[in-house]
C-alpha cells in the first residue's frame, strides 16, 4: 500500500486539477499509472483516502508507542507510513492530573475538618455549622467519588517484560494460569490499590546527567531511544559497582555525551512518571542491565589518541545490540 | 469548587465517570475498529453496547463512539497505552483480541483498514506474527488474509468488476439472516451441515466463557456475548439450512 500522495508530492487535500499537474510531472511510471487509475476516480479516491490517512494515523500511533519497528507492521508499509515526531506519554499526563486532583481534595477535605474543629463561638455556630457542614458534605461527596477512582499509581505488576532481546516463540498462548487474585466484588475490573503514594516530580530535560563520581569525561556514548516512555539510564563501574553517573532521556529522543574511560555496567529504567532519583519511575517503571560490560577506552593513532566509545539503541529491536535482562527495582 | 491547572479530556472525563480507565479504553477500542470502514451502524452500536451491559459498565458508549468517529488520536494513544500497561496475561490479551476479531468480522469481511488496526493492537500487546496469526485463525476459522492494496490499481478492476454496482460503503447488504449466519461460523453462504458442526464445535471451544473465567466480570461478559452469537448461529443453521 503506497502513500500516493507523498509520492507524487501533494496533499491530501489537493484538488482534481492539482492531482493531474503532478501525475504528468511525476517521473515515476508506475505511480502516474496506479495514481490516474485511483486518485481521478472518485469512489476509489474516496475508500483510498480513507486508508491512507488511516494508515498515517497507525503510523503516528505506532511512533508514540514505540512500536514503529514490530513483527506486525509490514516493512513496506511501515517505510511509507512511519512517523517521527510522535505523541508523548498520555498516560503519565492524565494521571498526573487525577493525582492533583486528589490531592487538591484531600487538602481541601483537610481544611475543611480544621475549620470545623476551630469553630468555637456558639452564638454564630448555627449559620457557621450549617455552612461548615455544607462544605464537608460537598467535598466528601467529590472525594469519594474520585477516591474509587483513585490512580495515584496504577500498578498491575512490579516488573515488567523486558526490553531488547527476543521473545520466544509461544504458538498456544492460552497456556498459563492466571497469578492474579481478582477483585470478585467489582462489576469492572479495577486494578490494585497502590501501596507506593510518593508525588511525581518534574520530569528532567532529555540529556540531564547526574554525576556521582567526576572525572574526565573522553569518550562518546550515544543513547538512542523510541517511544513515549522516559529512560534513566545508569552507568556503574563493572568492578567496584560504584555508580559513576546517570543520565536521563526523554522518550523518543536521544542523547550524546562523553564519560569517563572505563568499564561500565549498564542498567536502565524506563517509565512515564518520575519520581527522582530515590524511586526512579516507580512500581509502574521497567528496570532492566544489560548483560555485557561496555567499555570506554582510547587506543593510540598518530599523534594523539582516539577515544572509544558505544552507541545504544533501547527501544525493541530484534537481534539488536544489547543484550538485556529484567531486575528487581531496588537492585537498580 | 475543585480547581485543576489542566482540563480534564472528554475521553478522561469518561474513564473517570465511568470507574474504570480499562474498561473505557477497550470499548473505545471496539468502537474504532467499528468505524474504521467510515460508519459505524446500529447493529454495531449494539453489539459493543450489549457487551457493556454484561459488565455492568456505566460509560456512555455513544460518547465513545462520537470519539471513535472523529479519531481523536489522543484519547486513542491514551486507550492504548492503558491497554498496554493492564492487559498483562496472555489470557487477557486473547480474550481482547478475540474480541476485537470478531467484532471486525462480523460483516462476514476483513476490510484492510480492520486488518491494519488488528495488526496495530496485535503488535501494542506485544503478540509474535505466529501467535497473532494463530489467534486469527482460532477466532475465524480462516488465516489472515493479506490486507487490499487500495493504492494498486488492479484491486480496484478486481474489485469493481465482482461489486457491479455493489456500494462498498454499505455493509448491511448481508441483510438474509442466513448470510450473517454463517460469516459468524466463518463459512460460505451454504456451506453442508457437516461443515457448519465443525466450524460451530471449533469456535465454540475457542469462544466458551469458561476459559476466560479466571479474569473476572467483564471478561466473562464479553466472551458470552460472543459464544451466545455463535450458538444461535449454529442453531439457527442447523434448523433452517
Amino acid at each position: 500500500m503506497r502513500n500516493l500522495y507523498s509520492k507524487l508530492g501533494i496533499n491530501v487535500s489537493a484538488s482534481r486539477a492539482e492531482i493531474e499537474r503532478a501525475i504528468s510531472s511525476c517521473p515515476n511510471a508506475s505511480v502516474r499509472e496506479h495514481a490516474k487509475e485511483i486518485l481521478l476516480v472518485e469512489h476509489r479516491r474516496i475508500e483510498y483516502d480513507r486508508l491512507n490517512s488511516l494508515l498515517m494515523f497507525i503510523g503516528q500511533l505506532r511512533a508514540g508507542l514505540g512500536i514503529s519497528h514490530a513483527e506486525n507492521w509490514d516493512e513496506k508499509i511501515a517505510d511509507q507510513y512511519t512517523r517521527f515526531h510522535p505523541l508523548g506519554s498520555q498516560r503519565r499526563r492524565f494521571y498526573e492530573k487525577v493525582n492533583m486532583l486528589n490531592n487538591q481534595i484531600r487538602q481541601q477535605h483537610a481544611k475543611a475538618r480544621e475549620y470545623a474543629n476551630s469553630q468555637e463561638q456558639p452564638e454564630h455556630g448555627c449559620l457557621g455549622n450549617i455552612i461548615v457542614i455544607g462544605v464537608i458534605v460537598a467535598v466528601m461527596f467529590i472525594y469519594n467519588e474520585n477516591k474509587k477512582n483513585d490512580y495515584t499509581a496504577p500498578v498491575t505488576s512490579w516488573t515488567s517484560e523486558n526490553g531488547a532481546s527476543t521473545r520466544e516463540a509461544d504458538v498456544d498462548i492460552y497456556q498459563g494460569s492466571s497469578q492474579r487474585a481478582l477483585d470478585e466484588g467489582a462489576a469492572v475490573r479495577i486494578p490494585p490499590k497502590p501501596i507506593f503514594n510518593h508525588p511525581p516530580q518534574a520530569t528532567p530535560p532529555n540529556g540531564e546527567v547526574y554525576w556521582y563520581v567526576r572525572g574526565a569525561a573522553e569518550a562518546p556514548f550515544e543513547i538512542r531511544t523510541e517511544g513515549s516512555s522516559d529512560y534513566y539510564v545508569k552507568l556503574k563501574d563493572a568492578n567496584s559497582k560504584r555508580d559513576i553517573l546517570g543520565i536521563f532521556i526523554r522518550g523518543g529522543e536521544r542523547v550524546e555525551i562523553e564519560v569517563p574511560l572505563g568499564n561500565y555496567s549498564l542498567t536502565y529504567a524506563s517509565g512515564n512518571v518520575w519520581y527522582g532519583l530515590e524511586h526512579y519511575f516507580g512500581p509502574d517503571g521497567s528496570y532492566n542491565k544489560a548483560n555485557t560490560v561496555l567499555s570506554f577506552d582510547k587506543i593510540p593513532i598518530n599523534n594523539g589518541y582516539q577515544f572509544r566509545g558505544h552507541t545504544i539503541q533501547l527501544y525493541r529491536v530484534r537481534g539488536g545490540n544489547l543484550s538485556t535482562s529484567t531486575i528487581p527495582a531496588d537492585a537498580f | 469548587m475543585i480547581m485543576s491547572e489542566e482540563k480534564f479530556s472528554e475521553f478522561e472525563t469518561l474513564m473517570l465517570r465511568s470507574g474504570s480507565d480499562i474498561a473505557t479504553s477497550i470499548f473505545l477500542i471496539l468502537a474504532w475498529i467499528s468505524a474504521s470502514d467510515g460508519s459505524i451502524d446500529e447493529d454495531e452500536i449494539n453489539a459493543i453496547s450489549e457487551i457493556a451491559q454484561e459488565a455492568e459498565y456505566s460509560g456512555d458508549i455513544n460518547a465513545l463512539v462520537k470519539l471513535a468517529k472523529k479519531r481523536d488520536i489522543v484519547a486513542i494513544q491514551l486507550a492504548s497505552e492503558i491497554l498496554k500497561a493492564q492487559l498483562k496475561e496472555k489470557k487477557e490479551i486473547a480474550l481482547f483480541l478475540l474480541m476485537c476479531i470478531r467484532i471486525a468480522v462480523a460483516d462476514g469481511r476483513l476490510l484492510a483498514s480492520e486488518n491494519h488496526i488488528l495488526k496495530f493492537l496485535a503488535d501494542l500487546l506485544e503478540l509474535t506474527k505466529m501467535e497473532f496469526e494463530h489467534l486469527f485463525k482460532e477466532a475465524t476459522g480462516r488465516r489472515i488474509p493479506h490486507p487490499q492494496d487500495l493504492s494498486d490499481a488492479d484491486y480496484w478492476k478486481a474489485h469493481d468488476n465482482a461489486r457491479h454496482g455493489y456500494r462498498a460503503e454499505n455493509k448491511s447488504n448481508r441483510s438474509s439472516k442466513y448470510s450473517r449466519y454463517y460469516a459468524i461460523l466463518g463459512l460460505e453462504d451454504g456451506a453442508a451441515k457437516e461443515d457448519i458442526k465443525m466450524a460451530y464445535r471449533r469456535l465454540a471451544q475457542v469462544h466458551h466463557p469458561d476459559r476466560f473465567a479466571s479474569l473476572g466480570k467483564e471478561a466473562m461478559a464479553a466472551s458470552t456475548k460472543n459464544f451466545q452469537k455463535i450458538k444461535e448461529a449454529y442453531e439457527y443453521l442447523m434448523k433452517h439450512a
